[in-house]
């Protein structure tokens, strides 16, 4: 609870846009997409109990992470990996929820490539992470931190958004049907 | 509902309802009954149609509150007030809501909505509650939850107004609902209320009617088969039993007024105030009152109305006043005016154990009485006819107790019948212990028992009696209640009997002795005729003459000897008249002592002013003879005879004496000896004929026998009194002539007074020819022309042609073909002057079986004496016409 308190007055705290401020507010929107997304089963090892939230990025991000870390999501206990600048295949596969920081955009085209049709819900925040293959990226409008969503990728490895996310996404990258609107 | 209104309504009730009729009672019934329940229903409907509202307002709210909750999720996770404005603004569509707002976990409002014509919301936070009422107002809190963790929560507050407006609809429909049901409710229950009213209506005025009209075969119609129609059963079945009753009640009742009417005694009923309650026509008719008694009569005021009074009015009322106070039954009897009898009977009237008046009635006795006295004098005749029956009668029942004891057993026994009866008859009557078969015989056979001759000795006089045992059968049953013995004395019978037989045998002797008399008559008259003759024509002295005098005197004893068969056989014709005995004894007193042996004497005492006797002196002077030549042989040594008369009185007395005369005077002559005396065996016996003590052929038997036969034929009797070795006495009994005058005496005639030749002519009928020759000699003699004829047939055929004059006709009566009365009467028809002497050698008793013997009429008994013969003719050629 103290955790959530915690999160949350982050959140509030996050309006006031500062960069660490947006960076708590994005670990809490990171945690929160685990609620509003499903993640099909076979994403998750066999008797594996955890679900995994795995950040390709800096250790303090990580770190902004842990204090919801061992809270229980769906029977499964949340688990916080810190996965360095480069990480490989398997431990990239072995994640529910992959955050790219924004700074290794380098490195974007190759982690979503190993991931393939891997069904990992892939978080960004670089300009175009959405063309290259991720699923949901953060923007900032107006000094408020927004997400835009790639419908079209997440439903091809399997992944849903509730409604309720895809209603506050400012951008939704639909099927190609839907492309043409867009 | 206040108190005071409830007393109202029930005074009202008990007032006002109650006179109601049964149908309203049902219509305000069924009325209040559906209202009530409407009223209950329609609230209860209201309520919970709030209630449910209220409820689902709750339910609503806290769903849209939820809805709104899910919706703002996303907003409030992700901190979009824009989108969570949005969501809270799609509240404009429920206009009820008027305030709704989202709070974030710190309880800071994140977004809000507000209606616009609500412009006082009221304070809501901080919100502890999920919903709440308040004024006017619901107020619903949702917390929003992201797994498991609270959020924030979504505030609504809905306007309440719509609720009152619900309830004021529901209320209408409710109080629509309700008088639109009681509209029908009164409808129907006005139909249907007949169902239930209508047979109770029936029934009430069936039963009234039945009790006006007191007609209990009116039944009410069943409708159904509910309590009313039971209780219309449960009716008609009271009145069944009350038409039962009623029926049987009058039924009671004219049997009764049957009874009262039928019966023979006139009722009377007076009531308890002496008021007459009733009476029969019997009771109308004895007392001669109108049929139907006046209202409000005393029993006094009836009988003063009768048209009869009793004769003893005072008798009539002694006592009424107690009666009519007392239980007691009374009765008596009452003679009315017009001489009938009634026995007055009366007893209580009792009600229910109380006096209510007293039922009299009056029972025609009048012949009952008189039967009742007649009865009693039958009951006096036949008890004074049992009493004066001769023989003893003595009823004895089955038990062997005695029930009548007539005056003849009293009298025989000793033993009054007071002391008698109800003792059984061998305590009280030894003497008949031995007829105790005879009566259980007859008590078995149920028929008359006789047992005869018994003897037994009275004193010392024997008895012999009869005693027969009748049962007494009872009317039809056949059933034997006892006995009635009867003894009868028949001693006296008994020696009737014995006289009987012996007079029988007398007859029988005396007829016998009566015909060989008859023919030896016949043979005596030629030989005592002849006789005669030859002595009168032979010279006294000449030797002839003195045989002729012989053949004489033993004809003349042979014609004794006849006489006195004759006599003893009281055949013979007597000739009676007035005589003095004394004198025959004087007269004959002379040939008696010169008859017995010289040593006995004859003593004769004459008595004083003896009565004179009536009878034949010759009769007499052979009894006198016969008992004294008697008395000579018991008195062989000699001694006395003595011979005495008396004049007796005989009277009831004298019965003792072994007498059987009829009361009166009489004389009475004594023949006494002292001689041997007579046994019993002689006594019982001397009468007999032939009997005799006598050796054979020294006696007739025929003495005493003859004696006894003249007696009687004098309408005497001898008494005769014997002890052996003592001497007998016969007292001979004749009854006194009171008046000396004798009509019978025969004018004395004389043949010598006629002793001029006679010139007339006799004609002689007799069919025996030597009678008739000796006749025809003797009036030829006396110088008589004479006719003879040996038969009627005869001397008529003569007759006829015979002119001369003929003034006597002599005739045996007894001859073949016509007998000599006839033969007269024939002659007489030609000869009107012609008379007659009849001759015959019978009696005259029998002559007179023939019809001849007229009195006046001449008759000679044969045998013929000359003399006799011709002072006969003479007499009665001589007598004057």
């Amino acid at each position: 609870m103290g955790v959530l308190l915690a999160v949350l007055s982050l959140s509030w705290l996050c309006q006031g846009a500062e960069p660490d401020l947006e960076h708590r507010i994005k670990a809490a929107f990171l945690y929160k997409f685990l609620f509003f997304a499903e993640i099909p089963e076979k994403s998750f090892a066999a008797d594996d109990k955890t679900i995994v939230i795995g950040i390709l990025g800096s250790e303090k991000f990580a770190g902004l992470l842990q204090g919801v870390a061992g809270s229980r999501i769906n029977d499964r206990r949340l688990e916080i990996r810190s996965l360095g600048e480069n990480a490989d295949g398997p431990s990239l596969r072995a994640c529910q929820v992959l955050f790219m920081e924004a700074r290794l955009r380098s490195q974007e085209a190759r982690v979503l490539q190993v991931l393939g049709d891997s069904p990992v819900l892939t978080v960004g925040e670089s300009e175009g992470f959405l063309q290259r293959g991720g699923m949901v990226r953060f923007v900032t409008i107006k000094e408020r931190l927004a997400f835009e969503i790639n419908r079209k990728t997440a439903n091809r490895v399997g992944i849903r958004f509730r409604s309720k996310l895809l209603r506050l996404a400012v951008r939704v990258i639909e099927e190609a049907k839907r492309n043409g609107q867009d | 509902m206040g108190k005071t209104e409830q007393k109202t309504r029930d005074q009202r009730g008990s007032g006002l309802i109650g006179r109601l009729s049964i149908r309203s009672k049902l219509l305000v019934l069924v009325m209040v009954v559906s209202s009530s329940a409407l009223v209950l229903v329609s609230a209860a409907f209201v309520l919970y149609q709030q209630y449910t509202f209220r409820q689902r307002l709750v339910k609503d709210s806290a769903t849209q509150a939820r809805m709104l909750a899910e919706n703002c999720i996303g907003a409030l996770s992700f901190r979009d007030r824009k989108d969570a404005q949005e969501v809270l603004n799609s509240l404009r569509a429920k206009p009820d809501i008027a305030y709704a707002a989202l709070y974030q976990e710190n309880d800071e409002v994140f977004a809000a909505y507000r209606r616009p014509e609500f412009s006082d919301p009221p304070q809501v936070t901080p919100v502890t509650y999920r919903h709440r009422f308040e004024g006017s107002w619901l107020l619903v809190k949702e917390k929003i939850v992201l797994n498991d963790t609270v959020i924030g929560s979504v505030f609504l507050q809905t306007d309440l107004r719509q609720l009152d407006e619900i309830f004021w609809q529901s209320f209408l429909v409710a109080v629509l609902a309700s008088l639109g049901v009681l509209l029908l409710a009164f409808f129907i229950s006005a139909r249907l209320q007949g169902l239930i009213s209508a047979p109770i209506t029936h029934l009430a005025k069936v039963a009234e009617t039945v009790s006006r009209k007191e007609d209990y075969r009116m039944r009410a119609s069943k409708k159904g088969e509910d309590e009313i129609g039971d209780l219309t059963d449960a009716f008609n079945n009271m009145l069944d039993q009350v038409e039962k009753r009623d029926l049987a009640l009058r039924e009671s009742e004219e049997l009764l007024r049957a009874v009262f009417e039928s019966t023979g005694d006139g009722m009377l009923i007076v009531n308890a105030e002496r008021l007459v309650a009733g009476y029969n026509q019997r009771f109308a008719s004895i007392w001669q009152l109108a049929a139907a008694p006046l209202e409000q009569t005393t029993d006094r005021g009836l009988f003063a109305n009768a048209g009869l009074r009793s004769r003893d009015s005072k008798f009539f009322w002694t006592g009424m006043d107690e009666l009519y106070n007392s239980r007691d039954v009374s009765m008596d009897e009452v003679q009315l005016e017009d001489d009938r009898t009634f026995e007055r009977f009366s007893s209580p009237l009792i009600k229910n154990d109380e006096q209510a008046g007293r039922i009299w009635s009056f029972r025609e006795i009048t012949y009952r009485k008189r039967a009742d006295v007649e009865l009693k004098q039958l009951r006096h005749l036949l008890s004074n006819i049992i009493d004066s029956m001769p023989s003893v009668l003595v009823g004895v029942d089955t038990a062997g107790r005695i029930t009548q004891w007539n005056r003849e057993a009293e009298k025989l026994t000793g033993i009054s019948a007071d002391v008698a009866r109800r003792r059984p008859l061998a305590d009280v009557a030894p003497r008949w212990a031995g007829v105790a078969g005879r009566i259980a015989q007859a008590i078995r056979e149920g028929k008359p028992q006789k047992e005869q001759n018994i003897r037994s000795i009275e004193g010392q006089v024997e008895k012999i009696s009869d005693i027969t045992v009748y049962p007494l059968i009872s009317g039809n049953v056949e059933t034997v209640e006892g006995v009635v013995i009867r003894v009868d004395d028949v001693t006296e019978r008994v020696k009737l009997d014995e006289q009987l037989r012996h007079a029988q045998k007398l007859e029988s002797v005396g007829r016998l002795a009566g015909s060989v008399a008859h023919d030896l008559n016949n043979l005596l008259s030629p030989m005592l005729g002849y006789a005669q003759l030859l002595r009168l024509e032979l010279e006294e002295g000449d030797p002839q003459h003195t045989k002729a005098s012989e053949i004489e005197k033993a004809a003349l004893g042979a014609r004794a000897l006849v006489q006195q068969l004759l006599a003893f056989s009281r055949k013979q014709v007597l000739k009676m008249k007035v005589v003095d005995l004394d004198e025959v004894i004087a007269n004959f007193t002379d040939i008696l002592q010169r008859t017995v042996r010289p040593n006995i004497k004859i003593q004769v005492t004459q008595t004083a002013n003896l009565m004179h006797i009536k009878a034949d002196v010759t009769q007499l002077e052979q009894i006198l003879m016969n008992l004294v030549v008697n008395a000579q042989d018991a008195v062989p040594e000699g001694g006395t005879i003595a011979i005495a008369t008396a004049n007796v009185e005989l009277g009831q007395t004298e019965k003792g004496k072994n007498l059987n005369l009829a009361p009166g005077p009489y004389v009475v002559f004594t023949v006494s000896d002292q001689g041997t005396g007579m046994d019993a065996y002689t006594l019982q016996n001397m009468f007999e004929p032939f009997f005799t003590t006598k050796e054979a052929g020294q006696g007739t038997g025929l003495g005493l026998a003859t004696i006894d036969g003249i007696v009687k034929q004098h309408h005497g009797q001898i008494d005769v009194h014997s002890q052996l070795g003592r001497g007998t006495s016969f007292e001979i009994f004749f009854p006194g002539v009171t008046d000396k005058k004798d009509q019978s005496e025969s004018q004395p005639v004389s043949a010598e007074s006629n002793s001029a030749p006679p010139a007339e002519t006799i004609l002689v009928v007799e069919d025996t020819a030597s009678v008739r020759e000796l006749v025809c000699e003797i009036l030829h003699k006396q110088g008589y022309q004479v006719i003879d004829h040996g038969n009627a047939e005869d001397c008529m055929k003569f007759m006829a042609g015979f002119d001369e004059p003929v003034q006597l006709l002599l005739t045996d009566i007894v001859m073949p073909g016509i007998n000599g009365g006839e033969l007269y009467d024939r002659l007489r028809a030609i000869r009107p002057d012609l008379r007659v002497v009849y001759m015959s050698g019978y009696s005259e008793e029998v002559i007179d079986r023939q019809g001849i013997l007229k009195p006046g009429v001449d008759f000679i008994q044969k045998p013929i004496a000359v003399q006799d013969l011709l002072e006969k003719v003479s007499a009665v050629l001589h007598r004057e016409r």
